[in-house]
């Protein structure tokens, strides 16, 4: 039901209102002595400033890329870690204990989809693609 | 449009009666909004960055909508995976493949334009036509969209449904998309390849050749071509990388 | 949970695929790399020699024989499945569905893979783009194909058109060095991507109306459909995503592009087998999931498929054929024929419609036809490319080839005869046995002369390129010292393909009636 969001709302709210808080006392209260050097960015990136469109390396591209496969790869595993038990019993279950048959199948079809990922990793890995060499 | 409502929360609904509760009506429509009108400035703001930013507001309003609908892990999956690693992909892929002002190619004819424009009008209008029809009460179109009235199912939209879904029902489709992953991250890693072509080769052709990695054909096989068919990476010389 | 151990064996050549991909993968990454460019370098004119040194990828020259034999298997599994296809068999869940019409089709599509394996690495080699993941992705995508054309459910048949597609998408822009490659892949990639969106977005429209993404539940659901907006929409969406794969008029302004800026060997993959799985993949919605007799009018009704597909057919052909009259570019050429194949073979879709199943066999038989064509035309175009990026692409540089390369002007014309549908072809036979088909109909009387006629104009532009090789003599002499790719297996690609469309088109009886026995479930 909508009603159980209650709490997350509030940490929302929260959220925000603290966030809101402090930029605001910072403003109120914080010293003001701005110079050059204060507002150039110190091991924080590039210039903020200036135009949007630098060329990065593809590399990054392809970082990014790898990172979201796997991070698609994690989000299977949940709901997989989730019916794990349910997967692995044929018959009724009492609880959390399987009074049938236990069998391998969930674990098996959760051993094919990483296995067949595995492979695409141990390629990415081999071709140096995580790196930078 | 308010007649729709009870179709889309979650909402104890009977059927005689469609309005759904203040709460989750509001929680709709500040969502719905956010939603679009976020994708509408991804689609209309020059500044890149500002599209994008755009694009995670409209991302993070989907995740609302679908927990109204009582989807919480794919709200969950959509915050986790749109919101964070896609947007990081649309940013580099705005910072690495926009080096230059160009023209947005598939708009450089009229004809593409205007089937463009066309499209957009007759889906306007069907979807106009089709909340229409359903008049007040979403009354026939509730009953064509097989909608189960009343609450979802005791523990529908959690983890362990999906998991419940996943691995049994969708079993074949879940180890399939492992494939398609693994397809994807070949590409990834052949496509961003630079040791084969070194960005400094240069073709030398033998003298009198003509470089047929030029474009050697000129308008007039455009009959049909809503795209122009060479973007300006094409013409630059020594290029391919 | 139970989980039934026959599946796996009746999905025996989508495993092995699927298998075979990931074992090349990891040979690819794994086993010792051998620079081979040198070699390549010692046969070119010194004065060249140096421009042209550019490091290459280190490939493994077994990985080409061993995804063939991986391919012989495969489609030996499929052999092997046929007697028990005979009745459909619903797997892992009704999510596929092993039948003849599936099995048929996986192989025309493995069939196509395997010719155009052959002669990839010569042409690889001489462009400079060696690569072992080409085969990986090869097969990868074409157990993409297979999910497609034996899905049961609208689930499968999304995961195999992406499956197929990401595959293809890699494979276009996998020439790193030309432009033109990246390009296509760019073009080819992003339209993709949307029609994906629009595939996806009927799929949930269409679930929306009927609740369930089963092909055969959907049709037992039509007759509550007949006039549900939703539905229409949906059908709409998964019709255009469709269309979009097969490159058929409006949705085709990708191919001419793609099928020009891809390496010549992945040109004729797409042209071959990812058009077929994508008609296998529109048979199956369009007649196991659409339709009904007790329903006819979401087939044959005003809004049905029938005519939509009706349109985008005559569209498709006389647009195509006309596009392709202008063409200077060989490749560019056999893009928009392909796009007037794909209006005559929707013909044939039309014809499932409206005749019945009468019109499956002549379908079947003809996209096994025009799949080996086109990859032989293909192979003949990357055995006659003249060093690296420099292919044989302008018309005016085929003059002469008579004299020059007997052997491959004997079988680009072959090839070119088959598909502009003379005897004794696969193609004439092929548009023979469809167009009487879809005669059984009178409803078709119109659509089937607009592509008798068009076929008639096709005559042109095909006959353009055998006069040019044969009755002209070329412009400018080649370059000197080069020495043509076409080596033992690119030899024996062409020599294959030239047989098996001299083979369909001399005994048509054989494949006829495998192709009549090749039953669509449901």
């Amino acid at each position: 039901m909508t009603v159980d969001y209650a709490p997350t709302l509030v940490a929302l709210l929260f959220g925000l209102g603290f966030s809101c808080l402090f930029m605001a006392l910072a403003v109120l209260f914080g010293p003001k002595r701005g110079g050059e050097t204060k507002l150039s960015p110190f091991e924080c990136g590039s210039d903020p400033i200036g135009s949007p469109r630098v060329r990065f390396s593809v590399k990054f591209y392809q970082v990014a890329i790898l990172f979201l496969i796997f991070d698609i790869e994690a989000a299977f595993l949940y709901p997989w870690a989730s019916q794990f038990r349910r997967l692995s019993c044929i018959g009724p279950m009492a609880g959390l204990s399987c009074l049938g048959t236990v069998t391998l199948f969930g674990f098996v079809e959760m051993l094919v989809f990483l296995g067949t990922l595995g492979v695409a990793l141990a390629y990415v890995w081999r071709k140096r693609a995580i790196g930078w060499g | 449009m308010t007649s729709l409502l009870p179709l889309l929360s979650t909402a104890q609904v009977t059927p005689g009666e469609v309005e759904a509760p203040l709460g989750p009506q509001v929680a709709f429509w500040v969502l719905a909004a956010l939603t679009v009108v976020g994708a509408m400035l991804a689609v209309t703001r020059r500044n890149l960055i500002g599209a994008v930013m755009s694009l995670v507001a409209s991302f993070f309003g989907l995740a609302g909508l679908y927990l109204l609908l009582s989807a919480h892990f794919l709200a969950a999956i959509q915050v986790l995976v749109y919101a964070g690693g896609i947007m990081v992909l649309f940013v580099f892929v705005v910072m690495v493949l926009n080096q230059e002002e160009a023209e947005p190619w598939a708009l450089r004819h009229v004809f593409g334009l205007a089937l463009g424009v066309a499209a957009a009008v007759y889906l306007a209008v069907r979807l106009g036509q089709l909340l229409w029809a359903a008049g007040p009460g979403g009354g026939e179109l509730a009953s064509r969209l097989r909608i189960r009235e009343g609450a979802p199912p005791q523990g529908y939209g959690t983890v362990a449904a999906i998991g419940d879904y996943f691995f049994t029902e969708f079993l074949f489709p879940f180890e399939a998309v492992s494939i398609l992953l693994v397809i994807a991250v070949v590409g990834a890693v052949v496509l961003a390849r630079t040791t084969v072509a070194k960005a400094t080769t240069v073709y030398e052709l033998p003298p009198g050749e003509v470089d047929l990695r030029q474009p050697q054909h000129d308008a007039r096989d455009e009959v049909l071509g809503v795209l122009g068919h060479h973007a300006q990476a094409a013409n630059r010389p020594g290029g391919g990388h | 949970m139970s989980f039934d151990l026959e599946d796996l064996r009746r999905t025996a050549p989508l495993l092995l695929l699927s298998a075979a991909g990931l074992v090349l993968l990891l040979l690819e990454a794994f086993s010792r790399v051998r620079l081979i460019g040198r070699h390549y370098h010692k046969k070119l004119p010194p004065e060249t020699s140096e421009a042209y040194a550019v490091p290459l990828a280190g490939s493994r020259t077994y990985l080409m024989p061993l995804t063939v034999l991986f391919l012989a298997a495969a489609l030996g599994l499929v052999v092997w499945l046929w007697p028990e296809a005979a009745e459909p068999h619903y797997l892992y869940r009704r999510m596929l569905v092993l039948d003849r019409f599936g099995l048929l089709l996986s192989g025309v599509c493995i069939t196509a893979a395997a010719i155009g394996a052959l002669g990839a690495p010569a042409y690889l080699r001489e462009q400079r783009m060696e690569f072992g993941e080409y085969y990986a992705l090869l097969l990868l995508s074409l157990a993409g194909m297979v999910m497609l054309v034996s899905a049961a459910d609208l689930v499968s048949l999304l995961l195999g058109v992406e499956t197929m597609s990401l595959g293809a998408y890699v494979l276009t822009g996998s020439w790193r060095r030309s432009p033109r490659s990246s390009e296509a892949a760019m073009k080819y990639f992003l339209m993709g991507a949307f029609v994906s969106a629009i595939l996806l977005y009927g799929i949930a429209l269409i679930y929306g109306s009927t609740g369930t993404t089963e092909l055969a539940e959907v049709r037992a659901h039509l007759s509550e459909m007949r006039s549900a907006p939703v539905f229409y929409l949906g059908m709409f969406f998964l019709l255009a995503g469709l269309a979009f794969k097969i490159a058929a008029v409006p949705f085709h302004m990708w191919a001419p592009d793609v099928y020009e800026g891809a390496p010549t060997p992945v040109t004729g993959f797409m042209m071959a087998a990812v058009k077929t799985a994508a008609f296998g993949g529109l048979i199956r919605l369009c007649v196991g999931g659409l339709t009904s007799g007790r329903v006819p009018e979401v087939s044959t009704g005003p809004t049905g498929w029938v005519n939509v597909l009706f349109v985008l057919s005559a569209l498709s052909m006389t647009l195509g054929n006309l596009a392709a009259l202008r063409q200077e570019n060989i490749k560019r050429l056999l893009a928009y024929s392909s796009i007037a194949h794909a209006g005559y073979l929707l013909v044939g879709v039309v014809a499932l419609g409206v005749v019945g199943d009468a019109a499956r066999a002549p379908l079947i038989y003809y996209l096994l036809g025009y799949a080996v064509t086109v990859v032989g035309a293909m192979a003949v175009v990357a055995a006659l490319a003249m060093g690296p990026g420099q292919e044989r692409l302008p018309i005016e540089q085929w003059a002469g080839l008579g004299q020059r390369h007997p052997a491959m002007a004997l079988a680009m014309t072959l090839f070119l005869l088959s598909l502009g549908g003379f005897p004794p072809t696969a193609g004439f036979f092929g548009k023979f046995y469809l167009f009487r088909a879809a005669l059984q109909n009178p409803s078709l009387l119109l659509l089937v002369l607009l592509a008798i006629v068009n076929s008639l104009v096709s005559v042109y532009y095909y006959l353009r390129i055998v006069t040019a090789m044969y009755f002209r003599t070329p412009q400018e002499e080649e370059v000197e010292g080069h020495v043509p790719a076409a080596q033992g297996a690119l030899r024996l690609a062409v020599l294959l393909a030239a047989l098996l469309v001299l083979g369909l088109g001399v005994w048509p009886g054989w494949a006829a009636t495998v192709a009549e026995a090749a039953k669509l479930a449901g």
